[in-house]
């Protein structure tokens, strides 16, 4: 492939928006080798590593030869890294040996089950990690079914020597490269599996709507082991060949101005976030640590991956734009794991469209429609224009109709980045991934579970909801079930019935995403929260943080018999949220739980 | 707005629990665990963040362990800034 003088211009980007990653890695390190690839940034901004191209395929090569030593290829090999450099070789080292890399948050105590439940579910018998850290994470196993896991640490594996290949892989692109475990719930987790094909679309795809070179420089702080995080901060840098600054996420939300400075010293064109990202931004704003910094380079701000709100663009733009920020800079973007990562943007360069529509018509009855009173009005912010490469479809989630322009419906999504389905789970994986349109079987879907419409005037997606249940908190996806199974588990501990019913949601409050819990209460713990109700909530939200890493902002003590539920006696969230949201829900007062 | 006694750092700290976690700060004991009161470990991050902006000094996360009540914590970040001044 590489078996000649040089390449020009066209050539080099054809071959990486068509040649699995890992390619276009060994492509890079071939023409660029002495090139800075990766910074990585410590605790107060300091340089704490850096890779260039040939580096990381040096390191790469030595994860894949290791791999080569203890594994099969299509063999599950589960990542468990901190925020660094070891862990994009870990990956692309599983790219080029053709395993399948699983990347996955790191195991606390309290946290493991959710990284046994995943490695019983993909079947991996190898794990990598650092030195440093894996025998805390053998700790974390022992007694479950991960207890005898095998373990590499890629950190102590010599580089490389060799020089990369000249001739392409001989990896097939239909076949799955990666597990992604962002979707399901703890007791049921689903691994979407992103074939080589999807990943190199998905990258390609980024990288002509966003019109991104070798020159785009970007600053990302978001977790590996989340789509954003994967695909923006680590595998589209190898495809462009750029220069990318990392930190870490903490490091980001203790210092969100160090994260602008950076924009600002890197002249970086691209940098971006979940919504409240921007949020905690602007709250920590300081016109001390603004001085002499220039943000008119920075031409890209993604905002993606939980609801938009127009007020924190509005006030980003006002506190940043006497730096030299510019609104049309926003680039609200749409997209999700199931599809790699992206589907929709922009245009770039232009400001991010809205559409006002009536609260209540939207809230109680799913549709779009203009405000009935000043007051009934709410902007939703468009996510964008579909890439050419997607299709998106409104449907009526229960006829399976396609709906008219403007309507709201369930998003249907027909795109070459769609993932084949979920590991080990054929029956939802059809349910999910190949759905049909009624009276139109040309085409599979994959089946969002997100309420939106299209506008036909300015061609945006806008997102209004979810079917499912999910909350979202922060950009990342959280089941109810999950929330609720914490919150029970609570009060059972303090020796309350195990049979409470709990029904989690979000509800939106002013700018907020509250994550509500609503309990029934029983006789014992209507008299024990009239003795020592602080004490009882304490408990709950403790559970709840620790369990899951939020807050619970509101918890309500409902009477017997006030849960909404169905005949079979499961709880109805949608409704209960409905009724909440309507002010309709009277949790017990103190007084009240008294008498 | 500066961080200048003890007092004003429990009030700081207790007010930011307060607002994350929508209850009232008067609900908040400064003598307990701060993995008592739910707050999230983000919530927990940008408070270490605010604390460091607000008293001038570079706080380790770790100093939360060492110190894990509001109370504690508030008394030491007080040395701090205090020890930073006289150096400074």
């Amino acid at each position: 492939m590489f078996a000649k003088s040089g390449m020009t211009d066209y050539e080099i980007f054809s071959a990486a928006g068509a040649l699995p990653v890992q390619d276009v890695l060994a492509l890079r390190a071939w023409l660029t080798p002495e090139k800075t690839l990766f910074t990585f940034l410590g605790d107060d901004g300091e340089e704490t590593g850096g890779l260039t191209y040939r580096e990381l395929w040096s390191r790469c090569e030595a994860v894949a030869a290791s791999l080569a030593l203890s594994s099969r290829p299509g063999d599950r090999i589960m990542l468990f890294y901190p925020p660094g450099l070891d862990f994009v070789s870990a990956f692309v080292g599983c790219l080029m040996a053709g395993r399948i890399a699983v990347p996955v948050n790191l195991p606390s105590r309290r946290r493991a089950e959710r990284s046994v439940r995943i490695i019983q579910d993909c079947g991996a018998r190898l794990a990598l990690g650092l030195s440093a850290q894996i025998d805390e994470f053998r700790a974390s196993f022992e007694g479950s079914e991960a207890a005898d896991m095998v373990w590499i640490a890629t950190d102590a594996l010599e580089p490389g020597a060799g020089a990369p290949p000249t001739s392409r892989s001989a990896v097939d692109m239909n076949a799955v490269a990666y597990l992604q475990y962002t979707s399901g719930s703890t007791s049921n987790p689903k691994g979407v599996m992103i074939t080589f094909g999807n990943l190199t679309t998905n990258c390609r795809m980024i990288r002509d709507t966003l019109r991104l070179n070798d020159e785009s420089t970007m600053v990302f702080w978001q977790p590996h082991h989340h789509d954003m995080g994967l695909i923006c901060a680590i595998l589209l840098p190898i495809v462009i060949g750029n220069h990318t600054v990392l930190m870490a996420p903490n490091t980001f939300v203790r210092q969100p101005m160090l994260w602008i400075e950076l924009i600002a010293k890197h002249r970086a064109e691209v940098a971006g976030g979940p919504n409240f990202a921007f949020d905690i931004t602007s709250e920590r704003y300081s016109a001390e640590r603004m001085a002499g910094l220039d943000l008119s380079r920075w031409r890209l701000a993604l905002n993606g991956s939980d609801i938009v709100r127009p007020t924190t663009l509005d006030r980003f733009s006002d506190r940043f734009g006497p730096h030299g920020f510019r609104p049309e800079t926003f680039l609200v973007c749409y997209g999700m794991a199931e599809a790699v990562l992206f589907l929709s943007a922009g245009p770039v360069g232009q400001k991010p469209r809205y559409a006002a529509v009536d609260v209540d018509a939207l809230e109680q009855h799913g549709q779009a429609r203009p405000p009935s009173a000043p007051e009934k009005e709410r902007l939703l912010v468009g996510c964008g224009e579909p890439s050419w490469e997607v299709e998106v479809a409104i449907v009526d989630p229960e006829t399976r109709r396609r709906l008219p322009d403007g309507e709201v419906g369930e998003i249907w999504i027909n795109s070459p980045t769609i993932g084949i389905g979920y590991w080990g789970n054929p029956e939802e994986s059809r349910r999910v991934f190949q759905a049909r349109i009624a009276g139109d079987s040309t085409k599979i879907y994959l089946r969002t579970g997100d309420l939106g419409f299209v506008n036909p005037d300015d061609f945006q997606v806008y997102v209004c909801g979810r079917i499912k249940d999910l909350i979202i908190s922060e950009g990342r996806n959280l089941h109810p079930e999950d929330i609720e199974y914490s919150v029970v588990g609570a009060l059972a501990a303090l020796g309350e019935s195990s049979t409470l019913s709990c029904a989690a949601f979000n509800a939106q409050q002013g700018d907020e995403q509250l994550i509500v819990a609503v309990v029934e209460v029983d006789r014992s713990l209507k008299r024990n929260l009239a003795d020592r109700r602080p004490e009882i909530e304490r408990a709950v939200r403790r559970a709840v943080s620790a369990d899951h890493g939020v807050s619970l902002h509101r918890l309500l003590f409902i009477p017997p018999s006030a849960m909404c539920k169905t005949t079979s006696g499961k709880v109805q969230r949608g409704l209960m949220r409905q009724l909440y949201v309507g002010g309709a829900i009277k949790g017990l007062e103190p007084a009240e739980a008294a008498a | 707005m500066t961080l200048h006694s003890v007092e004003a750092i429990e009030d700081y700290i207790a007010d930011y629990i307060g607002r994350e976690l929508f209850i009232s700060p008067s609900e908040i004991d400064f003598s307990e665990p701060f993995g008592s009161f739910g707050m999230s470990s983000m919530s927990g991050v940008k408070l270490i963040g605010l604390l460091e902006d607000k008293i001038g000094v570079r706080i380790n996360p770790t100093l939360i362990f060492s110190n894990p009540t509001i109370e504690s914590l508030a008394k030491k970040l007080f040395e701090m800034k205090v020890s930073n001044a006289v150096m400074t």
